[in-house]
């Protein structure tokens, strides 16, 4: 059987755990923290960021940014523009 | 043991066991079934040891992680006692200024051991994985997104980012238009 993996998605934060030996177990980012701000974006580069490195950049570069992206799921017509590029909050998640 | 049990499967379709030897077979099954019962049950309490006897061994790593630094760092602490002690009892300035940037070189050498390592990036464009933008200016000396004011220098553990170097970057609309 394979693992599953618990997501929770936060508004501000998010935070993943699989279950270990019968007890959830919270899985670190890469950056060894055991929460991850749930912010994404692009660099003025047009690298993608997601998490903390996305966060930083956001008030150099808030019109390619998106944070709080889920208090806009299930608008209908909510779109954020990125990099010219148009998406609506579900699209934002993948 | 595979081939065994499918020859044994065999001979039941072709032969035919007695009942006697179909009793004997359920016995063996049984057993089987019962020894592979209790070593589940006994790996899994070792698992249960295995993993609590880990917790506390990291708990008592994440305590005692910091031990040699505290040692070394005990150092800059008797040298700051003595300086400030020597501070009290001298009207000589120079000589308590020289006497604290000597323990201020002590501190930062000891912090460089452990692998402590400064961002430099003042005129740097900025990036994201290093640097946390903390005002975004309008400035027209500088190219965009270059960053003009470190605020708080950032600090580098090992080559993992400890502290973000909290900086003010540049915005110059007029180079982003030529960009454009």
């Amino acid at each position: 059987m394979g693992k599953i993996l618990g997501i929770d998605l936060g508004t501000t934060n998010s935070c993943m755990a699989v279950i270990e030996g019968g007890e959830p177990t919270v899985l670190p980012n890469a950056e060894g923290s055991r929460t991850t701000p749930s912010v994404v974006g692009f660099s003025k580069k047009g690298e993608k960021l997601v998490g903390q490195v996305a966060k930083r950049q956001m008030v150099a570069n808030p019109d390619n940014t998106v944070s709080s992206i889920k208090r806009h799921i299930g608008e209908g017509d909510y779109q954020v523009t990125l990099n010219g590029k148009e998406y609506t909050p579900q699209e934002i998640l993948q | 043991m595979v081939g065994k049990d499918k020859q044994e499967d065999d001979n039941s379709s072709d032969a035919g066991y007695s009942p006697e030897e179909l009793e004997q077979l359920v016995q063996e099954k049984d057993a089987e079934i019962a020894s592979l019962k209790e070593d589940l049950l006994r790996k899994r309490a070792e698992f249960d040891n295995f993993r609590k006897r880990t917790r506390k061994e990291q708990e008592e790593f994440r305590n005692f992680a910091v031990e040699n630094l505290m040692v070394e760092l005990l150092d800059v602490y008797d040298n700051f006692e003595r300086a400030i002690e020597s501070a009290h009892n001298t009207d000589d300035v120079n000589s308590v200024v020289e006497g604290v940037e000597m323990v201020f070189k002590q501190f930062v050498s000891i912090l460089e051991k452990q692998g402590l390592k400064r961002i430099e990036c003042e005129g740097e464009e900025f990036d994201p994985s290093e640097h946390e933008a903390m005002m975004h200016v309008e400035h027209a000396d500088h190219p965009d997104n270059t960053i003009i004011d470190v605020c708080k220098p950032g600090y580098k553990l090992n080559s993992r980012i400890i502290r973000p170097a909290m900086v003010a970057v540049s915005k110059n609309t007029s180079s982003d238009k030529e960009e454009k």
